[in-house]
């Protein structure tokens, strides 16, 4: 009995140790992916990246006891992983660039939870998903140019003229099948890019120039900050403003996420059926999740046009969907945390091997290909759901695993 | 009243194209209800296969010499070639993935689909630029009441029949097609009556894709011109043609072809500004069809089983 109890102790404390030991491996990775240029390093360290998720994935002891030590150390957790996105910035006040990178992977992030919402959890394809996205960057570009409307405005209309689009677009395809929605959703990414490229007041091919940038209180996004003596450049200030709505997209998808609304979403994926005998309301949960995903990939668009300052067509094309489906599909369909580390990687690391560039659709192509045949899960695998934690006590919670 | 006979020459052409585009698509709904989105990339494949192949039987003099009988040959060498492509995608892709969810499946062909698309423009010397596409049919034409119809359109009018007729004369009279139609009603009950079940399918999406590549072939000898990307824009309007007429159904692809391409054609001729828009007309059509008739025009109305 004495002994048994010791170990447990021995243990705890080693586990204790392995999530900041863990949590300083893989800040100190990701930061060293993101920093350096060299594309040797970049290698090196997605390499051991992936060793550690193999690790994870392969050897079930380690896997029992990183998701233990995780999960007791949440607070840790998230601690760090937000003082870590705060602090990392600010390191990087010569490279711009780089900060760069960072925002678009955090705009990136918010499209790939937008489109985990359709693909994801209602198990909908949509192939179009960069029209909303160029819905929502177009409205927003238009109103602040054109009218002269605030960046504030702009931005709640993108979103929501998006999600009207989405909502639209769900219609037809309510009586039919999944292939049938896969065609609409092709179609309809292709009328907007036609429909961009040829109306006159979208500026056509060459797009809209001179999208003033947002202003919080009277104060431009484009005027650099001056600290203890640095100056640094205004990616910082665009990098922690989109911060705040990735966050916020995050904590949104994660309500929807643990609401019933979210099991709606899993229950139609599931079986149409069957959810439509239990008596949810299938047509509902289709367009809400249109409209959902639509309403995201709206806001990141208008993010995306108010931070380049410059938007046309082509930024809006097939391609665009297929990498933000790429994203979803590599870090694992329905789980909120797996899209944002596929959004992450697949925009950062295409941006190290730029000698590669002509490469990088062919890689996408080939990523969604593998993952789908050898791990069709992604990185990070659907959670099961629990509900029996809430009534028997913490104990039956914790015995929720990951399943295939 | 010229005018109108010379749109209903090039509708013709136009809507052949899409049926034959859109017979291929169907055929995988119809036997393993897969929505294939590579089909219109394997057509694009096709075309670049040839490119190579035809600069070297010109080099080697083949064709100079004897035109009329090599270019059927390499024609057919080509079809044997995107025939065997298809076979390849159903073992290497559609095979590990049947049991998944369907969802799995169709994303994995429109990735199959990039995968072709960008791989053409990365391997194929200068392949981001649009590739000029040898002539392969007959040049010229005649001319008849005031209207020029030309020998090639004749001649893809012509073949696009032919295809159609040998595809009927399988399904409907051979071995090979009866097991096709058997596996399509119902797979289990077929592997009982002892139909080979994997070499039926291999059989589909070998006839499959080599109609892609006759279709890919036809579409771009008569335009000149091929590229890279020019299959995304095929493959999604024999879906379209495919789901008009009733996605699953033979003849059904071949009625949503024509009237997808006669839509397209006289929209360009007849609204003001239409050539730009060409494309939005045709999938407002669908989008119409699937609102009020999702069936499509032959198809039978779908009921849901639990």
């Amino acid at each position: 009995m004495e002994s048994s109890n010791l170990g447990k102790n021995a243990r705890f404390s080693l586990k204790r140790g392995l999530t900041p030991a863990l949590l300083l491996v893989i800040i100190a990775l990701v930061y060293a992916i993101v920093a350096y240029e060299n594309w040797a390093v970049v290698l090196l360290c997605l390499a051991a990246g992936a060793g550690l998720f193999f690790a994870y994935s392969r050897v079930p002891a380690v896997k029992a006891l990183i998701t233990e030590s995780m999960r007791t150390d949440k607070v840790l957790l998230l601690v760090t992983g937000i003082l870590a996105a705060l602090v990392i910035p600010l390191t990087l006040r010569t490279q711009p660039y780089v900060i760069h990178i960072l925002i678009i992977a955090l705009i990136s992030i918010i499209l790939a939870l937008g489109l985990n919402f359709q693909v994801g959890s209602t198990g909908i394809p949509n192939l179009g998903y960069a029209a909303f996205y160029g819905v929502g960057a177009y409205t927003s570009a238009l109103l602040s140019t054109k009218l002269g409307l605030s960046f504030w405005i702009s931005i709640i209309a993108a979103g929501c003229i998006s999600a009207l689009f989405g909502w639209l677009v769900g219609l037809p395809t309510l009586k039919t099948r999944s292939y049938h929605m896969a065609l609409v959703s092709i179609a309809f990414g292709l009328v907007t890019y036609i429909m961009l490229n040829n109306m006159g007041f979208t500026g056509g091919p060459n797009g809209i120039k001179n999208i003033p940038a947002p202003e919080i209180f009277g104060w431009s996004l484009f005027s650099s900050i001056r600290l203890f003596g640095n100056t640094y450049p205004i990616q910082v200030n665009f990098y922690y403003f989109v911060l705040i709505f990735a966050i916020l997209a995050f904590v949104v998808s994660r309500f929807i996420f643990n609401s019933k609304v979210g099991l709606y979403f899993n229950a139609v994926r599931e079986d149409e059926i069957a959810a439509k005998c239990s008596g949810v309301n299938t047509s509902k949960m289709k367009l809400l999740a249109f409209a959902v995903g639509a309403f995201l990939a709206g806001i990141a668009g208008s993010l995306y046009a108010h931070y380049i300052g410059y938007i046309s067509p082509e930024n809006f094309n097939m391609n665009t969907s297929l990498q933000i489906l790429g994203m979803v599909i590599m870090g694992g369909m329905d789980n909120i945390v797996g899209v944002g580390i596929g959004a992450f990687i697949l925009s950062v690391a295409p941006e190290k091997f730029r000698s590669l560039a002509d490469f990088r659709m062919l890689a996408t192509g080939l990523i969604i290909l593998l993952m789908l045949i050898f791990r069709p899960s992604g990185i990070v695998k659907q959670q099961i759901r629990v509900y029996a934690g809430k009534i028997f006590g913490k104990e039956n919670a914790l015995k929720g695993d990951n399943h295939d | 009243m010229n005018t109108l006979l010379q749109l209903l020459i090039s509708a013709l052409l136009v809507s052949s194209l899409y049926s034959l585009v859109a017979v291929g698509f169907t055929m995988y709904v119809g036997v393993i209800n897969l929505a294939n989105f590579s089909h219109g990339d394997t057509c694009v494949l096709g075309t670049f296969l040839m490119m190579p192949i035809f600069l070297y039987a010109t080099k080697a003099g083949w064709i100079s010499a004897s035109a009329g009988l090599m270019i059927p040959i390499l024609i057919i060498l080509i079809l044997l070639l995107t025939g065997i492509w298809g076979a390849a995608v159903y073992k290497i892709l559609v095979k590990p993935l049947l049991a998944a969810p369907r969802l799995i499946l169709l994303l994995a062909t429109v990735a199959a689909g990039q995968v072709i698309r960008e791989g053409i423009r990365v391997i194929y010397p200068n392949g981001s630029n649009p590739q000029v596409f040898p002539k392969l049919l007959p040049s010229g034409g005649f001319h008849l009441l005031d209207i020029t119809l030309g020998y090639d359109s004749l001649t893809i009018i012509f073949l696009t029949i032919v295809c159609i007729l040998c595809l009927n004369f399988i399904i409907h009279k051979t071995k090979m097609g009866v097991a096709m139609r058997a596996v399509s009603q119902n797979a289990d009950v077929a592997q009982m009556m002892g139909i080979n079940i994997e070499r039926t399918i291999i059989a589909v999406f070998m006839i499959g894709s080599a109609l892609a590549g006759m279709a890919g072939i036809l579409n771009a000898t008569y335009y000149g011109i091929t590229k890279f990307n020019l299959g995304s824009n095929l493959g999604i309007k024999g879906f379209s043609a495919a789901v008009i007429g009733g996605l699953g159904d033979f003849k059904g692809a071949i009625v949503g072809g024509f009237l997808l391409g006669f839509i397209e054609v006289f929209a360009a001729a007849y609204i003001p500004n239409g050539s730009q828009y060409q494309d939005v007309f045709s999938f407002l059509a669908v989008i119409a069809f699937l609102i009020f008739r999702p069936s499509g025009i032959l198809g039978e109305k779908i009921f849901e089983k639990v």
